[in-house]
Formats: C-alpha cells, structure tokens, sequence
C-alpha cells in the first residue's frame, strides 16, 4: 500500500476507526466545559474569542444569581441572602476578571481552564488570611469560578454553531451537543475518549460520515482550521498533510466511493432469505436528523428510538411539550411501519446529573431506567403523555429498558391506563398502541415467558445482556476481553429465550450490536431470531448477508455449536460454514 | 490624586459583609480607587483583593483616587469607615 509508506513523511495522529470513510476538510475544535479539567491550548487569534466568551459568561453568571437572589429571598434570612451580594461583587471583581484574561493571554489556555486556576489562586490567597469567618467561605470561590464555567458551558454550545463544513475535534461529545450541529456541515469526527460505541461513533456511522477515536491528545496536537484528513479505515489523523499523501487519499476515498455505489444498490432487495423467508430489518436511531435514514436505507421501521438526545445535560427536564414535539416528528415518518420508542434509558452512565445528584457505587446495578422512572413519575408521566400523544396513526411501539420482573410491568401497564384516562378526559382521541419491554437483564430473559401475558412485544438488548451475564464491563479495557457474543452462556441464553417464547405469537427482536454484525447476525439466525434492528447503514449489508443464506436448514447449526466451549470455536465454525455468505460483504465488514 | 487616611469602626474589621458594602461604594465611583494598608495596596473596587488584607478593627487605611467627584467621593467614606457594625 503506497500509503503505509509515504505515511512516515507525515505528521499524524494514530487512534481507532470508530467509523469508516476518508475525508480531508478543516479542523474545528469542539468547546464544552467538560474541558476544564486540563488546559486546551489556544491560537494567538482565538484570545478575543475566549475573553468575549468570558465577559457573556460573567453576564449571564451574574443574570443568573440575581434571579437565585429573587427566588430564595424570602426563604431566608437577610444576612445569608448578603452573601449572594458577595458573590455578586466578585463576578464584578476587576481584579479577578483581569487576572483570568492576563491567563487566557500569557498562558494561552482556554477561559475555563483560566478561570479555574484563578479562582484557585484566589482561594491560596483568602486561605491565609487569619479570620475565621473568611476562612469558611474560602471554597466560595469554587462556586463562583463553576458558576462562571457552567454559563461558558452554555455560552460554548451557541458559539458552537459550524457555518462551514468542518472536522469536528473534542474530548467526548454528549448527545445533546451532537444534537445541535448541524449534520450538514458535519465533515468527520477525531476524539480523545471515545470508543466504538461512543455517541460521536455511532452518529458519525449513521451519517456515514468517517471518525477516528482514542486520540487522547487531539485537543493539543490539531488547531483550529488545521488542514486534516481523517482516515477511518487506518484509525489516524493526518494534520496539515502533504500534496503527494493528499493525491494517495484521492485515489483512495475514490475505491472507498466505488464500495459504497455497490452498497447502495442492495438497498431495494426485498428482504427474502434464498429460499424467499421473510426478515426484517429495523433501524435503530438516537436523534430526529437520523429520520430521512430510516426512508435511505429502506428499513422496515424503526426497532429502537432512543430517547436520551433530548436531556440535556446542563439544562432542566424536558416538558411534555418540548418531548411532544420531539416525538411527533419521530412518528411522522411513517404511518405504517412500527415505530418503537423506548423510553428514557437514565441512570448509570446516562444520569440527568441536574435532577438527581446521588452517587452510586455501582450505578449499572443501580437506580436506572425504569427503575428510575417508577419512582420518578413526574418524570415518567410527561413523557407517556407525549409519547402517547403523538401517535396519530395507532403505529407506536412502546419500549420499556431494564425490565427485572413481571411487577414492573404491571405497575407500568397501570401508569398508562391512569394516563390513558387522563389522556381521554382531555379530549385527546387515543389510538391503538403496542407495549414491549427490552430484555437486557439475565433476570428477564430467563422468565421471558412470565411476561407474556403483559407485553406485545419483546427487544432484546444483546449489549447490556452480554455485560450483565458476564459480569464485564465492556468500557473497563483490563476485562474487555472477556465481554463476547460467542460466549457459551450468552449463546444459550439467547436460545434459551426463543425457546420460552416459542409459542407466544409475540415479536421477538433483537436491537442490539450483534444484529448488525456478519456473524453474529448469522449467529441470531440459526437461533432463530428474524427482527433486527441496527444502525441503518447496517441494513443493506445484513440484507445483502441473508439474500445469500438459505434459512431452512439453519437452525440445524445449534447442534454442532452448543457443543462447542471456546467462543473463537464457535466464530470459527460459523466462518468456515458460512464463508461464501460473508465474503458477498466481506468489503462491508468493519 | 487624593489621599485620606480613615480607622475601621466596624467591630469585625472589613469582613466578607461591609467588604462587599464597600464595593457597592466605590463601583460607582468612575475613577480609579486604592485602598492601602501598610505597605500593601489594591484596587478598592476589588472584593477578593479588599480581603486579602484582612483589614481588622481600628486597622488604619489608607485611600487615595483619582477621577470625576473624587473630593465628594473621599469626604462621603468618612460615613462608611464610621460605622460600627
């Protein structure tokens, strides 16, 4: 390959692929609050950029204590309320705010990092001061500098408007940051932390758009309207490249098109196995502009709509309007197909930090997703209204995420026909509606048939089974190795569940990783599975697979497999038994 | 440039609370404002640099500024420094 060996001439950046493609654009560095922990180095033509961001932030910061100041003043005494005035004076503190720019400029480092370090100063300083009374509001000073961050932080998100199509370059991005740029002028992703299931990796995959992860030092390395070429086959990012590695990549990017046009055209194959069973393929989407993808890749409907992208982070809960319109727009894409919205998934990784702020020691054993909500129903309730609202055309699917038990169900079968009433008594005409819970704890998937009577409809999370099962941590790289599809018990439990549910007439889906990928799609079949849903550039591949494999002998495969005791075993047979199949996508396998 | 040498009252010298009653003070005054205290001297108009001096009772201070008023500015901060809480 020429461009392995010219590669050694040039400046580049080695991470992971997390999404395919070769793009060469400009680079635009990606600004959160997250960022402060360490100093993200800064252009000498980005000073007026960050001291502008400063002065907005201190105007909100101070907007924003003076309607604290309103809110809890009759609540409390008068002398307490005069700290809110001190805290005031020091937003105004000409010394303070000169102090943080002489930093943004000397140092040359982003205005959050500045303000941290400032205010820590600041407290150094006020620390040995010998009063007492002073020394107890010393860690004042920290909540003003976050005070400050928090407004620079939301200050960020409007500056983050992209006007021209850029490579995005950040730490780790939130679905609610992805969810306001505008995709159009979205060229590529690099980022530090994540991996390939990061929000900013599944996107960029569905948008077909190419992303390199695990490139800790990005922030550093690539400036602002750096020349880049993000290479996502190769896991790298070429900053300010030379013209002879930029011809190579033409020619390259070229074949990589070529793959694509032959991708496409799988995508109007009906969805007949050879011997013309029927499947069915679903997408699974995170946020409203992944909508016309559904109508792209010809998807059956829509398997999965996560609802996180609309909690946003540093901001309140959404309203049952705001989530109303949200999910109108998710329903309006088809009137026939299913829709399948899941509610909330909180908790865990995926805490709205701003509504409930406890710390847990095992927060994926803990208080989330539906467990979250039952005892939430402030929560839980607007969201059911709006999503039962929405249903204009008595298509939707109802998601439930971390079901353990039977009780849940019924509790929550309880809550909708409570807000059904509601609903009625408000004069709101309600259409037929469908009830499903993901099995994604070994809990659940081993009572499947206990639930039968109470859902229309199951999903199975094979990425949160997989961890629960194993008791692997899939994000935690010292045990990642143990985190496998293949693994014995995963693949019994999976069959175990087709069994349970064998004469249920309900739907069985799978909306997890494995439907997605060659083999272990190939894997779900010969289990018995025929729903899957995956990220919709996924579906023309998985569809191309199964046109090629004839689906009436396959499940006589589970013989030799249960027999099987090493999961790389059990890859290999399904390789060697089914290599024709795979290599028809083979170029498509990433 | 005006100077004034003034005595704190205020049985808690110039903690968090008249510090900040300070401020108010002297942000409105337009020109430039210096509080010392022995050797060290900061820009009145700033709270966390008014603290770091840790003014006490019946410290001794010293104010000088320059600017628009600044002889009704000094003569006003007499009532200020008078106070006793």
């Amino acid at each position: 390959m020429n461009i392995d060996k010219y590669l050694k001439n040039e400046r580049y950046l080695k991470g992971i692929g997390i999404s395919q493609g070769i793009v060469k654009g400009k680079a635009y560095i990606f600004f959160k609050s997250e960022s402060i922990d360490y100093a993200t180095k800064i252009n000498y033509e980005d000073i007026e950029n960050e001291v502008s961001r400063l002065f907005i932030a201190l105007d909100k910061a101070k907007k924003k204590l003076l309607s604290m100041r309103d809110k809890i003043g009759e609540k409390i005494d008068p002398d307490s309320l005069k700290i809110f005035d001190a805290h005031y004076a020091v937003l105004s503190d000409p010394l303070f705010i000169s102090e943080i720019t002489d930093n943004i400029k000397s140092k040359r480092v982003n205005t959050e990092y500045s303000v941290k370090v400032t205010a820590l100063d600041w407290k150094y300083k006020l620390s040995k001061i010998n009063d007492p009374y002073l020394l107890e509001r010393v860690n004042d000073i920290d909540e003003i500098a976050n005070l400050i961050i928090e407004e620079l932080s939301t200050a960020v998100s409007e500056q983050n408007v992209i006007k021209e199509e850029r490579i995005i370059i950040s730490e780790f991005i939130t679905l609610s940051e992805l969810a306001q740029i505008d995709k159009t002028k979205l060229l590529g992703f690099v980022t530090a932390g994540g991996g390939y299931t990061s929000h900013a990796a599944i996107v960029a995959r569905s948008l077909g758009i190419p992303a390199v992860g695990h490139i800790t030092n990005c922030h550093n390395e690539i400036k602002n309207n750096d020349d880049l070429i993000i290479d996502g086959i190769r896991g790298i990012c070429i900053i300010n490249p030379s013209p002879k590695i930029v011809k190579l990549y033409e020619q390259e990017a070229e074949t990589y098109r070529k793959k694509l046009s032959i991708l496409e055209s799988y995508i109007e194959m009906p969805n007949r196995s050879k011997d013309k069973q029927p499947f069915f393929l679903e997408a699974n989407l995170e946020i409203i502009e992944e909508l016309p993808l559904v109508k792209k890749y010809a998807a059956t409907g829509i398997g999965l709509f996560r609802t996180e992208f609309l909690l946003d982070y540093s901001q309140s809960f959404p309203n049952e309007k705001k989530q109303h319109s949200a999910y109108s727009k998710i329903m309006s894409v088809c009137d026939k197909c299913g829709i399948t919205i899941r509610t909330f998934d909180v908790g865990g990784d995926k805490m709205i930090n701003k509504i409930e702020e406890i710390a847990e020691n095992n927060p994926f054993l803990g208080w989330r997703a539906i467990r979250f909500q039952l005892s939430n129903m402030e929560y839980l309730r607007p969201q059911l209204r709006a999503i039962l609202k929405a249903n204009k055309h008595g298509n939707l699917r109802i998601l439930f995420p971390m079901v353990t038990n039977v009780d849940e169900i019924v509790i929550l079968r309880e809550k909708l026909r409570e807000i059904e009433e509601e609903l009625k008594s408000e004069g709101t005409a309600l259409k037929p509606y469908k009830i499903g819970i993901m099995i994604e704890i070994p809990s659940a998937a081993l009572t499947a048939d206990k639930f039968v009577d109470y859902v229309d409809f199951f999903s199975v999370g094979t990425n949160d089974l997989i961890q629960y099962t194993l008791a692997v941590d899939r994000g935690n790289e010292k045990v990642q190795y143990l985190y496998d599809a293949f693994d014995p018990s995963i693949i019994r439990l999976l069959k175990y569940i087709t069994v349970l549910l064998k004469d249920s007439k309900r739907e069985l889906a799978v909306c997890g990783e494995m439907a997605g990928k060659p083999r272990e799609a190939i894997l779900l079949l010969i289990l018995g599975y025929r729903h899957f849903s995956m990220v919709p550039w996924k579906i023309p591949v998985i569809k191309k697979l199964f046109s090629t494999i004839e689906f009436g002998p396959i499940a006589a495969h589970y013989e030799k497999i249960k027999k099987i005791n090493s999961p790389e075993e059990v890859k290999e047979y399904i390789e060697r038994k089914f290599k024709d199949n795979l290599d028809s996508i083979r170029d498509f396998m990433y | 440039m005006l100077e004034k040498k003034f005595t704190v009252k205020n049985k808690h010298g110039l903690h968090l609370r008249p510090a900040t009653e300070f401020i108010k003070i002297t942000a409105c005054f337009k020109g430039e404002v210096y509080l010392a205290k022995g050797d060290v001297e900061v820009n009145a108009k700033s709270i966390l640099g008014l603290l770091t001096l840790g003014i006490d009772y019946e410290d001794e201070v010293i104010i000088r500024c320059t600017g628009e008023g600044e002889d009704d500015f000094i003569r006003n901060l007499q009532e200020f420094f008078n106070k006793e809480e």
